[in-house]
C-alpha cells in the first residue's frame, strides 16, 4: 500500500501542490485527473524522488517512510514509475539494461522489439510508453505509477496496455495520471483523484465520468 | 561485482630474480646493456650517441601533465629476467608462465592469433609464430633478435620513422631500449589472425624501453595487437616505448594497443607510420591504466590516396593525468584522415591534443577529428587542444569537439529502475563507447568495461 499523508510539493520555491492525501491498496485503480499543468506530473516526480522537487508530509510504502531515500531504494522497495517521457540515453543497450534491472527472464517478444537499440532512442512515442508498460511487469511492483501511460497510444494499444494493467492489479496498486477518456473503455477505476488548483479532490468511477462528459468547469 | 577481486586481477606481483639489474641512467649501464645483449658495435654507438641527445633536450613542456616529478636516475633501466626467448611455452620458467598464464596468454594464442611475442621486464621471454605464417616469409620476432638475425632490415628501419631527435624521451628511448616486437610482412601476404605482443612490468622502479617495428610491404596486409600491463607499487615506473610502422603502397596495417598499467607508470609513448600509396594505417588505442600518459600516435601521409583513421579511447580516473591523441601531416594528394577520441574523466585530467597538418600539393585531402569528452563528478577535467594548419586551399578540414556530462534525468530515469547512482553512471558511461567498443578485441573491451565500473564504483 501507498499512503500520502498531507502533502505538498515545491519546486524553487514555489507551491505547486498542498495537502495531498490518499492511500492506494494492492488490487485498486486509481485515476489522477486534473488540468493542463495542474501538477499531476509534479506529483509523480516528487513521490519517485526527482531532487529537484521538495516534498512535505509523507510518503508510506508498506508502512515505511520513503520519502527521504534515494530514487534507487524506492524503486527497490517497489515503486514504479511509468515516464510520461521516457528518457532516452544513447548507447545503453535495451537488452542489458532490462537484463540488469529484471529478476525475471525478459520476454522473446519485447526481445524482438528492442533487439540491438538503445535505450528509448529513436522509439517512437507510443512504443516508448508500451515500453515503460513492459518494464513494469518485468519488476512487478507494489505500486505503480504511470504517468500518461496512454497518450501516444492508438485504441488497439491502448486496449492490450489496458489488459495489461487489469491483469498487473492483483499483484499492484495503480495511480494512473490521465486526461484522455480512452482509457476510462476499457478500465474501470476504483478511485478518481482531480487536481485543481493545487488542491486536490477525491471520488470513485462516477467522477471520472462526470469529468469525461463535463470537463473540468465547476470544480474550481 | 566483488570489487576487490577485480583489484587483485590485475594487480599481482611475481617473485622472479633478475640476472642482470642495472639501475640509474649514465654513460656505462647504456654499455652494459648493448654487450649483455652482445649487439653489434654500431648498435652500441647508436645507444651512446642518442644519451648525448637526451640530455641536450629539454623536458617536454607543452603537456598538461607535469613530468618534473620524473627522477631519470631513479629507474632500473634493464632487468633481464632468467631465461632467453623460448621456443615452446613449457620453456618458459615457472614464474613468469605463471604471470602470463593469469594474463590469458597461452590460452589466448591457441583460440585467435597468428603468433606471439611476450615480453617480461626488459626481455622478450615466449615467442610463436604460426608456421604457415613462417613458411610464407612472415617474420615476428623480439626485436632483439631481429638485431642479431636481420641487422640490414634493422639498419634500414630502426628509428628512421621516429628519430632519435624527435624529443627528449625518443633519444632516452633510443639509447636504453630493450625488447619488442619486430614484424615483416611480405609483398601482397595477408596475416588473417592478429600477432599480439604482451608486455609485462614487474619491478618497483622500473624502465621499459620496447621497440617496435613493422614492416608491411607492398599489398600486404597485419593486425597487431599490443597489451601492457604491471602490477600496482607505490613509486613510479617509466614506459616509455617506440612504435615505428612502416604501410608500403596498398598495404594496410591495424595496430591495437590496450594500456592498463598500474597508477604509478608514467606511459609515454612515440608511435608513429609512413604510410605511402594507396595505403591506410588505423591506430585504435584504449587508455586506461597508468598515472601520466602521454599518446598521440602520427600517421605521415606520404603517397597518394593515403589513408589513416585513429581512435583513442582514454580514461582518467583519480590522481591520473591522460593526454591522448593523434597527429596527421597530409603530403600528397588525395590523402585522407580520421580521428575519433572519446574520453571519460572519473575524478582525474584527460585532454586531447592532435595535430592534423595539411601541407601544400596535397591537393583534395581531406580530414575530419571528433573529440568527445564525459566528465563525471565535480573533480574531473577534459581539456581539447586541437591544432589544425592548412597549406593547401583545395582540402577539407573539420574538427567537431564536445564536452558533456551525465544529464540528470538519464540518471534518474536508471535510478527509478532501481540501479544506484553509481550503478546507473557507469551504465550511461558504457553508452557513451559503446559506438567505438566494437572497434576493441572483445577480451580488452570486457575488461574496459570492467575497469569502468571499478572506477565509478570507487569514486
Amino acid at each position: 500500500m501507498l499512503e500520502l499523508k498531507n502533502v505538498s510539493v515545491s519546486i524553487k520555491n514555489k507551491v505547486l501542490l498542498e495537502n495531498i492525501s490518499m492511500k492506494i491498496k494492492k488490487g485498486e485503480i486509481h485515476f489522477l485527473m486534473g488540468p493542463n499543468g495542474s501538477g499531476k506530473s509534479s506529483l509523480a516526480m516528487a513521490i519517485a524522488g526527482k531532487k529537484e522537487y521538495l516534498l512535505k508530509g509523507e510518503v508510506i510504502l508498506e508502512n515505511e517512510k520513503i520519502n527521504n531515500l534515494p530514487p534507487d531504494e524506492r524503486a527497490r522497495k517497489g515503486l514504479f514509475i511509468g515516464f510520461q517521457n521516457p528518457v532516452e540515453i544513447p548507447g545503453v543497450n535495451y537488452e542489458t539494461f532490462l537484463n540488469k534491472i529484471s529478476k525475471k527472464p525478459v520476454e522473446k517478444t519485447i526481445l524482438k522489439i528492442i533487439k540491438n537499440r538503445s535505450l528509448n532512442e529513436g522509439f517512437s512515442g507510443g512504443e516508448k510508453k508500451k515500453l515503460e508498460i513492459a518494464q513494469m511487469t518485468l519488476l512487478n511492483p507494489k505500486i505503480a505509477i504511470l504517468d500518461e501511460p496512454d497518450s501516444g497510444l492508438d485504441v488497439d494499444s491502448i486496449k492490450k496496455i489496458s489488459t495489461i494493467i487489469s491483469k498487473q492489479s492483483k499483484n499492484t496498486g495503480f495511480l494512473i495520471i490521465t486526461h484522455y477518456d480512452k482509457l476510462l473503455k476499457f478500465l474501470k477505476p476504483d478511485f478518481t483523484h482531480v487536481i485543481i488548483n493545487g488542491k486536490i479532490k477525491t471520488g470513485g468511477y462516477e467522477l471520472a465520468k462526470k469529468i469525461q462528459e463535463k470537463g473540468f468547469k465547476g470544480f474550481d | 561485482m566483488k570489487i576487490q577481486e577485480l583489484q587483485n586481477e590485475y594487480d599481482f606481483k611475481t617473485k622472479s630474480k633478475p640476472v642482470l639489474k642495472l639501475k640509474g641512467l649514465n654513460k656505462e649501464n647504456i654499455e652494459k646493456i648493448s654487450k649483455a645483449k652482445n649487439e653489434p658495435d654500431w648498435m652500441k654507438r647508436l645507444r651512446l650517441q642518442a644519451f648525448k641527445i637526451f640530455k641536450s633536450k629539454p623536458l617536454p613542456k607543452w603537456s598538461v601533465a607535469n613530468l618534473k616529478e620524473l627522477n631519470f636516475n631513479s629507474f632500473d633501466y634493464y632487468l633481464k629476467p632468467e631465461d632467453q626467448p623460448s621456443i615452446t611455452w613449457s620453456e618458459v620458467p615457472k614464474e613468469i608462465k605463471k604471470t602470463f598464464e593469469k594474463l590469458g596468454i597461452p590460452q589466448a594464442e591457441r583460440n585467435v592469433l597468428g603468433g606471439v611475442v611476450a615480453q617480461y621486464e626488459s626481455e622478450s621471454v615466449y615467442n610463436n609464430l604460426r608456421k604457415e605464417l613462417s613458411e610464407k616469409g612472415v617474420i615476428f620476432v623480439d626485436t632483439d633478435t631481429a638485431v642479431q638475425k636481420y641487422p640490414e632490415l634493422i639498419k634500414k628501419y630502426f628509428m628512421k620513422c621516429v628519430p632519435i631527435n624527435d624529443s627528449k624521451f625518443s633519444a632516452l628511448h633510443a639509447s636504453v631500449w630493450s625488447g619488442g616486437a619486430f614484424i615483416y610482412v611480405p609483398e601482397n601476404t595477408s596475416v588473417k589472425l592478429p600477432l599480439q605482443s604482451y608486455f609485462r612490468m614487474n619491478t618497483e622502479r622500473e624502465g621499459q624501453f620496447e621497440h617496435t617495428i613493422i614492416i608491411a610491404d607492398k599489398g600486404s596486409k597485419v593486425h597487431f595487437i599490443e597489451g601492457c600491463s604491471a602490477p600496482k607499487y607505490t613509486t613510479a615506473s617509466l614506459h616509455s616505448a617506440v612504435v615505428e610502422i612502416y604501410v608500403k603502397e596498398n598495404a594496410s596495417v591495424r595496430y591495437t594497443t590496450v594500456q592498463n598499467w598500474s597508477k604509478n607508470v608514467y606511459n609515454l609513448n612515440t608511435k608513429r607510420a609512413i604510410v605511402e600509396k594507396n595505403g591506410f594505417m588505423e591506430w585504435v588505442g584504449g587508455s586506461i591504466g597508468s598515472k601520466v600518459s602521454m599518446l598521440y600516435p602520427a600517421s605521415v601521409l606520404v603517397g597518394e590516396n593515403a589513408k589513416a583513421s585513429h581512435l583513442t579511447i582514454t580514461l582518467a580516473s583519480k590522481n591520473t593525468v591522460k593526454e591522448g591523441g593523434a597527429k596527421v601531416i597530409h603530403n600528397a594528394p588525395n590523402t585522407s584522415s580520421k580521428i575519433i577520441s572519446k574520453s571519460i574523466s572519473v575524478g582525474g585530467e584527460a585532454a586531447y591534443r592532435g595535430i592534423v597538418r595539411i601541407n601544400k600539393g596535397a591537393k583534395n585531402a581531406f580530414s575530419s577529428v571528433r573529440c568527445d569528452s564525459l566528465v563525471i563528478g565535480n573533480n574531473s577535467k577534459a581539456e581539447t587542444f586541437p591544432h589544425i594548419e592548412v597549406f593547401e586551399k583545395d582540402s577539407t578540414v573539420s574538427h567537431e569537439a564536445k564536452i558533456g556530462k551525465i544529464r540528470d534525468d538519464e540518471l534518474f530515469y536508471l535510478q527509478t529502475r532501481g540501479l544506484n547512482e553509481k550503478e546507473a553512471t557507469s551504465l550511461a558511461v558504457l553508452g557513451f563507447l559503446d559506438s567505438v567498443m566494437k572497434e576493441i578485441p572483445l577480451e580488452y573491451a570486457l575488461e574496459l568495461n570492467k575497469l569502468v565500473e571499478l572506477e565509478i564504483q570507487g569514486m
